[in-house]
């Protein structure tokens, strides 16, 4: 697989209070080819990434001094580094308010090294790609954001005006969970968010169209209660 | 209750006297004779002594009367700011008792015991505030002269012809740890008054010459003289029995008196009073209540009455009797009274004679053993009043009287036409045929002066010779005699009837109400019944509005009233609430205490110990409460009382039996829980240490074998934290559902995500309708449910069974089925596999903890739907959650 490596030169700050955690992200980041450092708390946190300007941050959920919608607050004062935050079940509410807040992907503990690695890909990916690009191309998709034109299997696509702008939304941000609150204010405008009932109608519309069994979508992928992902590889 | 109890040598008793000391403050009387005799110079004197002892004393109302050397006393006293209010355009300036409380001095100076309160104050009375005072802890000084004295009244009226308006009842005094007489001789006092200490020059001449005067002031001071040596004599005993000296009790003396409506009712209750307080002896005061619908002013003074002989320290009892002599014997015989104390109305000679069978006279021969004093009775207090409702009545008789007497006119002038041809003998049978119709009108005495008076015109105009009232033969005064007699009788044998009729009827009615209401509450189930039923039966029957409030956990008043209640929330109306709650009596209006409330407030208790609620009951303005319906109310709150307590009870049973069978679950938990994490724990543990130790010995493949083995593991204990986690959540309530509109077939494939990356690998069919609604529900959660139906049919169904899923849109929301062709349910299994724990089995070891389906009905039960479980008719297992939740189509998506 491709990628399967970093560059060798991306730096991940590691913000968790629980040292076990720490010591196997460590361990399993390093021999992936990240260079990592590490902080015991939400102040230690704040100053390591002023300090070490980390291309990455994996941020706890629940640290002992700062919370941490606060802490993604203060970062994004000077910083747009991804942040990757860190779960557990019980608080899946928090997590929502800070992808609102502008966290980038969230993992939900126990995770495996597997499918930290591969958010992490995406994250930094979607970073160094950022630009416009005017075709994008995933699997048997193909959008051409110049022509504004949509096909599937090289066949073209109807698209109405609204599922588009709602499929690029979510393409344009390949990997990135994108909550329900982001979706519908981006696309319906503010003062729609609890009208989620529209986003399902639109989304199941569009997987019929570009999925192929779209039972169980590949490309346009729900994130339970959250929001959605449009798939990163 | 009055202090009179304390003659008996009752334990109870004893623990009431030293309870008397520590907890409650001490209250010292300066007593005295008439205003200016030096009571409040007296009070400020005392407390200046302890003042300067370092006792925290402060003033709470000191009335100076603008005399110089009391105000001097009375700047050295540190004060509580009076309270000022308006009323009727004044402002007054009142004592602020809230503040007096708030300070909690050790000895509070209150003037003037007397005194009645502006409308807005807690209490009518300042006593009252007194009383508060006292319970709180707070010791009071207060003065009081003897005019003032509820029992006392009268003589003073009697002595100077001067109603006081401002009276205090006797039993306040019995609380009085001390009494101290201030007693200054009429002459030195008379003198003061001329020296203008008393009274402005100009009132004092007019005092010198009415109350002042110096026969009232001897009358006056004897009076306090006296009652302070009774005080005195009763102490007295008090000390002995405390010192348990024994004495000859005065045994048991109880004495009854009979509250009525009549005037003279009031003399009689404060005789006894008077009596019994001598005696040393417990007094009942007595009210029967017959069938006879009394009018609203003599209920109006019944209640007066009855609230005098409470404040006098009678117990009251009432009681139904049609006679009112057997009523007051019965019950004096089941109370054990010694001495029933009747009055001796001044009546005239006719009405005497008219009830020959005179009650006293029964009472007396059915007396027995109990003695009879009878007493005069004057007709007391507010004449002008009496004399209204004196003629109200008579009105109401005139009236009666005036319709006889038409109705004779006329029967007279048809008679006159109809004599020719029916001769006198019919026009006779006529008029009795109208004494009777009459009496079925009637009051009794109309009829009978209609029966008399008939008997003499039927004479005078019909027997020969007519026109006198001469009577020629002897058949016609034979003839004369009967017909008189004949009259009389059937009128009041009609009268008799009627009036059992009405009696009758009212108790039949009162029964019915009672039936209906026991019939309602017997099917009411549970406090919300038992209060709608008792709040609308309040609103049929005395239409009113009523407010329930109910204890909280912590023992206090819940301020958010019950569901069932008609009448809003006040925070005003509460504080009366709260005051009843806290004192287990009823308060607000038609009582002593914030008398100016809108509502009346009932506390709810079966056992005085444990009063769980409030009702307060609204009544529209003009209402006037009778005993009767008061008692009803009672009865009322008691049935309420005894179904919250049940509840109560029955909550507090469950709570027990809840923690039993928690403990129970906890070992059956501890067992499996033990053995289900044991597992994967010596898996992992074996696992990796057979790596770690092993070295570079291990071949790759083996190692990874172990490091999968590992892995399952972990995802085990994963998979068992959770779902421990998740019935806790369950079972705590905590689990808050985050509804939202969600896609059904989207949450079916995320579930099949998630149980194929939990190592399931089955192929399981999927059947959803494209146009299935979307459903208002927890994503999560739901997904949750479906994951353990799902889990439950891959590991039950066994390997080769084929597994579908499908959902359906309902009536109201949608279902879900999940289906196998596996070997189904066994017998009985269907009911307990949602049971918490349960594990099939033929599947012993692999099951997990058997919290899968149990957590699937809770998340199915918290969205308002259920999960049922059954065989499929072409065999294998099915289970179906039902959703019935909001839906919207799922279709439309047309642009906006």
């Amino acid at each position: 697989m491709k990628g399967d490596r970093a560059m060798g030169n991306e730096t991940i700050l590691i913000i968790d209070d629980e040292v076990q955690i720490r010591r196997f992200l460590k361990i399993g980041l390093e021999s992936s080819g990240y260079r990592v450092f590490e902080a015991g708390d939400g102040t230690a946190g704040l100053s390591a990434a002023v300090m070490k300007k980390p291309d990455l941050i994996l941020l706890d959920l629940n640290l002992p001094d700062i919370g941490g919608v606060e802490i993604l607050k203060r970062l994004r004062e000077w910083n747009r580094n991804p942040v990757i935050v860190l779960t557990v079940r019980e608080s899946e509410h928090d997590k929502i308010d800070l992808l609102d807040a502008g966290a980038d992907d969230y993992l939900t503990k126990p995770f495996s090294m597997g499918e930290l690695l591969a958010r992490i890909r995406a994250v930094l990916r979607r970073m160094r790609e950022e630009g416009e690009e005017p075709v994008f191309e995933h699997r048997h998709l193909r959008i051409d954001f110049s022509k504004r034109t949509v096909s599937v299997n090289g066949e073209g696509v109807k698209f109405t005006p609204l599922e588009y702008d709602l499929l690029k939304l979510l393409a344009k941000n390949p990997g990135k969970v994108l909550t329900q609150r982001q979706i519908m204010r981006e696309i319906w405008g503010p003062g729609m968010e609890s009208e989620t009932n529209y986003l399902r109608v639109y989304v199941a519309a569009i997987r019929k169209k570009i999925e192929k069994d779209p039972s169980r979508p590949e490309i346009l992928i729900t994130e339970p209660a959250v929001g959605y992902r449009f798939a990163a590889e | 209750m009055s202090r009179d109890d304390h003659r008996r040598p009752d334990p109870d008793d004893l623990l009431r006297t030293i309870r008397n000391g520590p907890e409650r403050g001490a209250l010292r009387v300066f007593f005295g004779m008439a205003a200016g005799c030096g009571k409040t110079f007296a009070m400020l004197t005392a407390a200046r002594r302890v003042l300067d002892e370092g006792i925290d004393v402060v003033a709470g109302y000191i009335e100076t009367h603008g005399r110089a050397d009391v105000a001097a006393l009375a700047a050295t006293v540190p004060a509580i700011p009076r309270r000022r209010t308006e009323y009727r355009g004044m402002t007054i300036e009142e004592m602020d008792l809230d503040a007096l409380l708030a300070r909690r001095p050790a000895i509070a100076l209150v003037d003037e015991l007397a005194h009645t309160n502006t409308p807005d104050s807690r209490h009518p009375k300042r006593y009252q505030d007194v009383l508060d005072l006292l319970d709180a802890g707070i010791s009071v000084y207060t003065t009081l002269n003897v005019q003032h004295l509820e029992s006392r009244t009268e003589t003073v009226r009697e002595i100077t012809g001067v109603t006081v308006q401002e009276t205090l009842p006797d039993s306040v005094l019995d609380r009085a740890d001390i009494i101290e007489l201030v007693d200054i001789s009429p002459e030195e006092l008379r003198k003061r008054l001329a020296e203008g200490k008393i009274y402005p020059p100009q009132r004092a001449v007019v005092a010198a010459e009415n109350f002042f005067e110096p026969g009232n002031l001897t009358a006056l001071r004897e009076m306090a003289l006296r009652f302070t040596a009774e005080k005195v004599d009763h102490s007295l005993q008090d000390y002995r029995r405390a010192r348990r000296v024994t004495e000859p009790w005065k045994t048991g003396e109880r004495l009854l008196v009979a509250v009525s409506p009549s005037p003279y009712s009031e003399s009689l209750i404060r005789w006894t009073r008077r009596t019994a307080f001598n005696l040393g002896a417990q007094w009942i005061a007595l009210n029967v209540e017959t069938a006879s619908c009394l009018s609203r002013e003599d209920q109006e003074r019944l209640q007066k009455h009855i609230s005098l002989a409470r404040s006098l320290g009678a117990e009251i009892v009432v009681t139904q009797d049609d006679d009112v002599t057997e009523g007051i014997l019965r019950v004096a015989r089941q109370r054990n009274i010694t001495q029933i104390v009747a009055g001796k109305p001044g009546r005239g000679f006719w009405k005497g004679f008219l009830r020959s069978k005179s009650p006293i006279g029964r009472l007396i021969r059915g007396s027995g053993n109990i003695d009879i004093s009878i007493i005069r009775a004057a007709e007391s207090g507010g004449r002008e009043g009496e004399h209204a409702e004196e003629r109200s009545s008579h009105t109401k008789r005139w009236q009666d009287y005036a319709a006889a007497l038409a109705a004779l006119a006329v029967l007279m002038l048809a008679g006159n036409v109809a004599l020719p041809y029916i001769g006198s003998r019919s026009v006779a049978l006529i008029l009795l045929l109208s004494v009777m119709l009459m009496a079925l009108v009637l009051s009794w005495g109309a009829v009978l002066s209609y029966a008399v008076i008939s008997t003499l015109l039927w004479n005078f105009f019909f027997i020969p010779p007519r026109f006198t009232f001469f009577i020629h033969s002897i058949e016609d005064v034979i003839m004369f005699f009967m017909y008189f007699i004949v009259a009389l009788v059937t009128g009041s044998l009609t009268a008799r009837i009627r009036s059992h009729e009405n009696a009758a009827r009212l108790r039949e009615e009162q029964l019915n109400v009672l039936y209906d209401m026991t019939r309602e509450f017997v099917s009411a189930s549970g406090i919300h019944g038992a209060a709608e039923h008792i709040v609308s039966f309040i609103g049929r029957s005395f239409d009113a509005s009523t407010v329930v409030y109910l204890k909280k956990e912590d023992g206090s008043l819940d301020p958010r009233p019950h569901p069932a209640s008609t009448l809003d929330h006040d925070e005003k109306e509460f504080g009366c609430a709260n005051y009843s709650f806290l004192n287990g009596k009823t308060a607000g209006r038609f009582t002593d205490t914030l008398p100016f409330s809108k509502a009346l407030f009932v506390p709810l208790y079966f056992n005085r110990d444990n009063i769980v609620g409030v009702m307060g009951v609204r009544f529209p303005d003009d209402a006037v409460l009778s005993v009767n319906r008061m008692t009803l109310l009672e009865t009322l709150a008691g049935h309420l009382a005894i179904v919250i307590e049940r509840e109560f009870m029955a909550q507090q049973t469950q709570n027990a039996r809840i923690a039993e069978e928690s403990d129970k679950l906890y070992r059956v938990l501890l067992d499996s829980v033990t053995h289900e994490l044991k597992t994967p724990l010596a898996a992992i543990k074996g696992s990796i240490s057979a790596v770690s130790e092993a070295g570079d010995s291990m071949t790759g493949g083996s190692k990874r074998q172990l490091l999968e083995e590992t892995r399952n593991a972990a995802d085990r204990l994963i998979r068992l934290v959770d779902n421990l986690l998740d019935m806790s959540r369950l079972e705590s309530g905590r689990l808050a559902l985050h509804r939202d509109w969600n896609d059904m077939s989207d949450i079916i494939g995320v579930t099949l995500d998630r149980i194929e990356a939990g190592g399931v690998r089955r192929k399981i069919a999927v059947h959803c309708p494209e146009d299935i609604p979307l459903v208002m529900v927890d994503f999560n959660l739901v997904s949750q449910a479906l994951h353990g139906m799902l889990h439950n049919a891959a590991v039950h169904a066994g390997e080769h069974a084929n597994i579908r899923i499908s959902a359906e849109a309902r009536e109201r929301g949608v279902a879900v089925r999940v289906e196998d062709d596996g070997p189904g349910f066994s017998v009985g299994e269907t009911s307990r596999i949602f049971d918490k724990f349960y594990r099939l089995e033929q599947n012993g070891g692999s099951g997990g903890l058997g919290l899968g389906l149990y957590i699937s009905r809770g998340i199915a039960e918290l969205h308002g739907g259920t999960i049922t479980a059954g065989n499929r008719e072409s065999g294998g297992a099915i289970l179906v959650m039902t959703l019935p939740v909001e839906t919207r189509p799922n279709t439309g998506g047309d642009e906006g």
